[in-house]
């Protein structure tokens, strides 16, 4: 890099970031006294302070506003949200595209809900019917549009419900929720417009910008929408963007089903058992949701293989609430850990291996001196997730990534059977009962052990619950539907080697898997997994281990790109 | 209503100057801020009651401009002191771009200007400062020497050392977001 470079960005930098003319006019009002200017001093500062503005954009503003933009013909002198929401009253249809292409509509009067995601799934919603169809278009199975019943949702009565009604709402909330919003006379793309801006305050108590909303203060309807992005979602859909930007119409008319959203006429519905489930099914889940919330409260739970080693703290009752197909775990405080296990022969490898046969005590002992690759703490609060670092010889080995979130989760965010109430019990995380059979005469089955079946369009599982081992699932069998409509069995896990904790609750200590090969030149694979389930005390849980503020600052000490939402 | 406390003179002055140079000394603020730069407009306007107050310094022979961007120097030095972890502050990074109160640069600019103020914290104040008089203020070495009471030789080496830092800074910042790219297209 030459001086002048140096030179050049330096200079460049210093000049960057030229203010607006607003911002140029309140400045000189401020210290000039220019009178307009005053008046535009008196919105910003009101824009900043005021948490609910929702009828402003005075004439006052929108002159100085023209003033300083140029001229325009027609300025309608008062726009309010009550406005818009006349001006929605008449809506029918409603459409949003969206910049990373997701794509929505509502028919709010006749309760009807349309989306194209940009991950390849459609669906087609009619409330009033009470009815869902889904379509995957990346799905690996035979193409299958799934319908089954929708749970009740308020998406309002008019288009002003669906698509502003929620900034309403945030305006009213009380400052201690962290969400208000700010409003303010902008010019978009040339013309005049309202801008509604959310703010929210981070998990980090840092505020973002959370939302901005356009309407035209002509036409009295919304034009256009940017929101944050959730991390989340930006990395499922391996997005670089932080904002999404969405631009509103209304059209004459909409899709009326779910054909109609580019799906091929061809292609088959499979309808969902709907109804309550059989007699004999409730009697069964009953049991098993029995056993399942009367699992400890306060326990480690260490897993191992010949590839990783997961570590859970556990603490915290698991209820039964509003959700038929979840158990909650509200207030609950759960720290996992997620270690590699190399077992490459190469010497780079060598200080990360756990070598195998190795007892819980051998794990711990390993762990101890290894940084896990990925950490997940959840608070009734808040949920900390860190990924990274890697071991040493990876590529970007200390790149650390973490992601802060508001709020408890209704299920644990954890994989692969690593809670134990998922792993014995699954029927009890999000299952539907209604389309549980029970199967008669299963060939090869023990005595006494009970077969559930459940199902819908291209799968099915089949869950083989042991009564004496309290209604343990001590084997599941997963099935896909192939192109030609064969079921095929695509992965099976058993439960063996059970042990009792002291408070009689039964556990295995292997659970060993199959899986089949994703293509026909792959190889199918097999492997164990270790179990190890202590009881602890409230002594044996340090407060830090639960502390999302020191995982937090440790990250930052390794350099961790921190994302809040 | 105009402020009593400014001479009519003076003022007709100022208002030019403020014409003239109110879009560098914003820009400069928030280079220096970002991203938290929810401040820079406030500090803006600080500079030119700084500079209002101050007039006498006017005829000191800098250019206006100069004069300008070292007041605002002064504050953004006496902001980031005084902001000592406040309960809230508003992260405006991904916020530079089209928010109001700043014209959209192009990210690639935004970008550049981030990175440049990242290095520039995070050089010693003696290097910031010397690259800061030279290419933002647009002094000569012997003008910097001037103000400093320093020979135009430690001058130059001073120059010397700080672009050399800003070089290896650069550097580090760019292996940086290039092993963070690489890990992208890995996923």
């Amino acid at each position: 890099m030459t001086d002048d470079r140096i030179e050049s960005l330096v200079r460049e930098a210093a000049t960057a970031f030229r203010p607006d003319v607003a911002t140029r006019d309140v400045a000189r009002a401020r210290l000039f006294g220019d009178d307009e200017a005053e008046v535009l001093e008196k919105r910003e500062r009101h824009r900043r302070r005021i948490p609910t503005i929702w009828r402003l954009a005075s004439a006052a503003s929108f002159i100085l506003l023209l003033g300083a933009i140029g001229a325009y013909v027609f300025w309608p002198s008062q726009l309010t949200l009550a406005d818009v929401q006349a001006a929605l009253e008449d809506v029918e249809w409603v459409h949003i595209k969206y910049d990373h292409g997701d794509e929505w509509w509502w028919n709010v009067p006749r309760q009807l809900s349309a989306r194209k995601s940009p991950d390849g799934y459609h669906v087609f919603i009619d409330y009033v019917a009470g009815k869902r169809w889904g379509y995957h278009a990346g799905a690996s199975e035979q193409r299958w549009i799934h319908q089954d019943t929708v749970q009740s949702y308020d998406i309002g009565t008019t288009a002003w419900d669906r698509i502003v009604g929620h900034v309403e709402d945030r305006a009213n909330l009380p400052p201690e929720r962290g969400v208000w919003v700010e409003a303010s006379p902008v010019v978009l793309e040339g013309r005049p417009t309202i801008r509604f801006d959310t703010y929210r305050t981070d998990p980090l108590d840092k505020v973002f910008l959370f939302e901005q909303l356009w309407a035209d203060p002509a036409a009295r309807l919304p034009i256009k929408i940017r929101q944050k992005l959730d991390a989340a979602w930006r990395r499922h859909l391996d997005l670089n963007m932080e904002f999404v930007t969405g631009y509103y119409d209304f059209p004459d008319s909409g899709p009326e089903s779910i054909y109609d959203l580019g799906v091929d006429p061809s292609t088959p519905i499979t309808e969902a058992a709907e109804g309550p489930a059989p007699e004999n099914v409730l009697a069964i889940l009953e049991q098993v949701e029995r056993s399942a919330l009367s699992f400890p409260s306060r326990y480690r739970h260490v897993t191992w293989n010949t590839e990783a080693v997961f570590i859970l703290h556990w603490d915290g009752v698991v209820t039964k609430q509003s959700n038929p197909y979840w158990l909650d775990i509200e207030g609950v405080n759960y720290r996992w850990q997620h270690y590699f296990n190399l077992n490459g022969l190469d010497e780079e490898s060598k200080p990360y291996h756990l070598p195998l046969p190795a007892a819980a005590g051998d794990v711990l002992a390993w762990a101890s001196n290894q940084v896990p690759i990925s950490v997940t703490l959840q608070t009734d609060d808040r949920t900390f997730q860190q990924s990274g670092p890697l071991p040493d010889h990876f590529v970007d080995a200390d790149e650390v990534d973490v992601l802060i979130r508001h709020g408890a989760r209704s299920s644990p965010m954890l994989s692969n059977y690593q809670w134990p109430v998922q792993l014995l019990w699954p029927t009890t995380c999000g299952e539907n009962p209604a389309r549980i059979t029970v199967l008669q005469e299963v060939e090869g089955v023990p005595d006494g052990q009970i077969v559930l079946r459940s199902g819908a369009g291209g799968w099915r599982s089949d869950y083989y619950i042991d009564p004496t081992r309290d209604f343990i699932c001590v084997r599941e069998t997963s099935w896909r539907r192939d192109h030609d409509g064969e079921w095929v069995r695509s992965r099976e896990r058993w439960l063996e080697d059970f042990a009792q904790l002291p408070t009689g609750h039964w556990y295995p200590t292997q659970r060993r898997e199959w899986m089949r090969a994703s293509s026909e030149r792959g190889k199918d694979r097999a492997w164990i997994t270790h179990i190890s389930i202590k009881l602890l005390d409230e002594s044996d849980l340090p407060d830090e281990l639960f502390d999302i503020d020191v995982l937090v600052e440790k990250a930052r000490e390794l350099g961790a790109t921190i994302e809040t939402f | 209503m105009r402020e009593a406390n400014v001479a009519d003179a003076s003022q007709i002055d100022f208002e030019r100057l403020f014409d003239e140079h109110f879009d560098d000394v914003y820009a400069y603020i928030t280079f220096r801020l970002a991203p938290q730069a929810d401040a820079a407009a406030d500090l803006a306007q600080d500079v030119f009651h700084r500079a209002m107050r101050s007039d006498a310094r006017l005829r000191t022979g800098a250019s206006a401009r100069a004069w300008l961007i070292e007041i605002a120097r002064n504050c953004v030095t006496d902001h980031l002191r005084s902001r000592v972890r406040r309960n809230h502050h508003v992260d405006r990074f991904s916020d530079l771009a089209g928010h109001e109160g700043v014209e959209e640069p192009g990210e690639e600019r935004v970008d550049r200007a981030l990175r440049v103020g990242q290095i520039i914290r995070e050089l010693s104040d003696r290097f910031a400062t010397v690259l800061e008089d030279k290419y933002i203020l647009g002094l000569t070495v012997e003008q910097i020497a001037q103000r400093r009471g320093e020979t135009a030789k430690a001058v130059e080496s001073a120059l010397s050392r700080a672009r050399d830092a800003f070089r290896t800074a650069w550097r580090g910042i760019e292996a940086r977001e290039e092993g963070a790219s690489s890990c992208e297209t890995l996923r």
